[in-house]
């Protein structure tokens, strides 16, 4: 994972037009934020339009990024999974494959190699144990996919308000966790 | 509705809006609503630093090649300084020179020349109380861009935040203030904006992230006319 001090520097050229340090942020960043995109689109080639619509959003937006925020890769991969979630509202429903891949497994790999990142990682994580189970899964399963409550009540069979009110009670845990924590 | 008197309900919405459960009419109000209230962009930036570093742990996979190229495509029309010069030696840098082919030279012509900037024929200058100017905006309908020409000192806690006066309308809120030189990209003015029926630009200092409530909570520091550089025949 790229240099947070580094990034901040070049989104602050680029915040000041500089191509060239937008080059080297893209060059820094692509490879990293491709994934994000893929994994909720599925498919390379809309990833890869996703991809460049959102670059075309961080130049633009370059000057709000809050310099000291300490988290340029976080700010860029929201703007490539706002990208991707406003993407898939295009896409035909009841695309197969999104079950293929075990979401559950997403929370026990490796860390980002930024310290920074890793803290803000396992401060979630441990606020995420201690939520029941159904709230976890749900919240963990809409994440991983970018999945609508639709998606998620269908893959656990679950009445749709149920869903709901598993997500929103379990974000407001992890909000109160999180503050708590981080305190 | 007044959310900064929610706080709960705002932090949950700026949850689902990272989360991406917050969808349809109702995410597109919500991100609607992020331009104009920094205090809320605020509880959205905590949640993607939370929630984001999650997204990255995928082993890296280099995208195709036509993702720089289209990204560099769409960028000459949005530079501030889309002088030619300044695209010719980053070209050069690039060392693309000696590989180009025809097409591309071609394309590359009409990439530099075509499409321009956009016309900004409204301007305002801010100046400070010792009537020296300090930022500079220029406009057109609905894009936007600002120069910084000195630093401004400020109060940790606070933030300055630049109003549109629309004579009979409430103040909109165009953003935070930079307080060191610079200048910004072309920005998208907020959507229910048209510069062109703005009569003054204003500035008040808010608690640090802009005003809580949309609307300014102190007097005006600054203002300034929007002049308009199409001559009146």
């Amino acid at each position: 994972m790229p240099e947070v001090a580094e990034l901040e520097k070049l989104l602050q050229k680029v915040a000041l037009a500089d191509q060239q340090a937008f080059r080297d942020f893209y060059d820094a960043t692509a490879a990293h934020l491709f994934p994000v995109a893929l994994r909720i689109l599925r498919e390379q080639g809309r990833a890869a339009d996703c991809l460049q619509d959102a670059f075309v959003k961080i130049w633009l937006k370059a000057g709000e990024y809050q310099v000291g925020r300490g988290a340029p890769m976080a700010w860029a991969a929201a703007i490539v999974r706002y990208q991707a979630i406003d993407e898939l509202r295009r896409l035909p429903k009841d695309q197969p494959g999104w079950e293929d891949e075990n979401w559950e497994q997403w929370g026990e790999r490796e860390f980002p190699a930024d310290p920074r990142m890793a803290s803000e990682k396992q401060l979630l994580l441990d606020c995420l144990e201690q939520l029941p189970s159904d709230q976890r899964q749900a919240i963990s399963q809409a994440f991983y996919r970018a999945a609508s409550y639709d998606e998620v009540a269908r893959f656990a069979g679950e009445a749709l308000g149920t869903v709901k009110s598993w997500i929103r009670r379990g974000l407001l845990s992890l909000r109160d966790c999180l503050h708590h924590e981080s305190e | 509705m007044n959310l900064n008197k929610w706080p709960k309900l705002a932090d949950l919405l700026a949850g689902s809006y990272v989360l991406g459960t917050l969808r349809g009419r109702a995410r597109l109000r919500f991100a609607h609503m992020l331009r104009s209230r920094p205090w809320l962009a605020a509880r959205v930036a905590e949640w993607e630093d939370t929630l984001m570093p999650y997204s990255l742990q995928e082993p890296p996979i280099a995208p195709p090649h036509s993702v720089w190229q289209g990204v560099v495509a769409e960028l000459p029309a949005r530079a501030v300084n889309a002088d030619i010069a300044s695209h010719v030696s980053w070209w050069q840098k690039l060392g693309l020179w000696r590989a180009m082919s025809a097409g591309l030279a071609l394309a590359l012509v009409l990439l530099l020349l075509w499409p321009a900037p956009p016309r900004m024929p409204y301007m305002a200058v801010l100046n400070n109380t010792s009537g020296q100017a300090v930022w500079m905006l220029r406009a057109n309908a609905h894009h936007m861009a600002l120069v910084t020409m000195r630093s401004m000192s400020l109060p940790a806690d606070k933030s300055l935040q630049l109003w549109a006066i629309v004579p009979g309308k409430k103040p909109i809120s165009m953003g935070l203030l930079p307080t060191h030189p610079g200048r910004t990209p072309i920005l998208i003015t907020p959507d229910h904006l048209d510069m062109r029926s703005v009569a003054l630009i204003a500035v008040t200092m808010e608690p640090e992230g802009g005003s809580p409530t949309g609307q300014p909570t102190t007097a005006i520091l600054y203002k300034a006319d929007i002049l308009s550089t199409h001559l009146s025949s």
